[in-house]
């Protein structure tokens, strides 16, 4: 069992949204929760929904090999995201040298016309 | 996973404002993140197969990396379960089974046009001796002796998805039976 400060900790995301939250959702897999907990979560199990089905799913197989999933199913997703703005990051950059060589353009072109408007008077 | 805790204290809405406004992946990577488990569970509810829920949960990251549409969500979680339910769905229609059960399912879990309205304990009690045995021992235990699931399971023997399964069943004919009253 966890402590209740911990439980209460675990209430923080699912307070500012309607639900469970995973880590809620694991720790009373695991039968991490005290009886206050347990049974906030086993009341939300009565309603029919999201978090209704996901137990269903998730009971097919131990909570340990969940757990696994799960973290590499957010490796995953981590390793997507960042090659996402590695990616943007690369064109943002692209843009910048773009911008620097337009200007470095146009003020050589700026010089010659200023250098031939000069010379011709 | 450890950069997710620091923004517990943000909702969902909070969250996705952010990413609106940054268009940054990161912020939507935080809020899919928060329902990596719940996804799974959906997706093996349907699919009862590890690998295949999670190329489901895969699907459904990257569909909302790249195709989340533009239009405010005002419930993201309600808005993700949509989504898996119907990948699935999609994906065992494709395998040629049959979906009829889950769609069935559905519909019922659809059905939240319910209005509250004044009950009489004597109307809640009539209308719970109405429901079968089970169900009505599964709700009088859960809900009026506020027992756990497990101790329901040690006191009656049903297992864990009859116990849910009761009390979901019991609710939904408890409040069609209630209805049914109220119109007489």
């Amino acid at each position: 069992m966890s402590s209740p400060n911990n439980n209460n900790n675990l209430w923080q995301h699912s307070e500012s949204n309607s639900g469970l939250s995973d880590e809620l959702l694991l720790a009373y897999l695991e039968g991490k929760l005290d009886e206050e907990n347990k049974r906030k979560v086993e009341a939300m199990l009565s309603n029919e929904g999201m978090e209704s089905d996901a137990i269903d799913g998730l009971l097919q197989m131990p909570t340990q090999q969940t757990k696994r999933s799960v973290d590499k199913l957010n490796r995953q997703l981590a390793m997507a995201m960042s090659k996402k703005r590695r990616k943007k990051a690369t064109l943002s950059q692209l843009h910048i040298i773009t911008y620097i060589i337009l200007i470095l353009v146009l003020v050589i072109v700026a010089f010659f016309v200023y250098k031939h408007i000069a010379q011709s008077h | 996973m450890h950069r997710q805790q620091t923004y517990n204290h943000l909702s969902d809405q909070e969250l996705l404002a952010k990413f609106s406004y940054s268009k940054d992946n990161y912020w939507l990577g935080i809020l899919l993140q928060r329902y990596t488990a719940l996804l799974l569970g959906v997706a093996m509810k349907y699919l009862k197969n590890k690998e295949e829920a999670e190329d489901a949960v895969q699907y459904v990251f990257m569909k909302c990396l790249t195709h989340l549409p533009n239009e405010p969500i005002n419930n993201f979680k309600g808005w993700l379960y949509i989504l898996m339910r119907n990948h699935c769905l999609q994906h065992l229609r494709d395998k040629g089974l049959s979906t009829t059960e889950f769609t069935e399912a559905i519909d019922a879990a659809d059905d939240e046009d319910y209005n509250s309205k004044e009950l009489t304990l004597q109307e809640m009690e009539a209308a719970l001796e109405e429901l079968n045995e089970p169900q009505k021992t599964s709700i009088e235990l859960f809900y009026l002796k506020k027992m756990s699931y497990e101790q329901i399971i040690a006191q009656t023997g049903y297992t864990f998805m009859q116990v849910k399964s009761y009390i979901q069943n019991g609710k939904r004919n408890l409040k069609l039976l209630l209805l049914k009253k109220l119109n007489k």
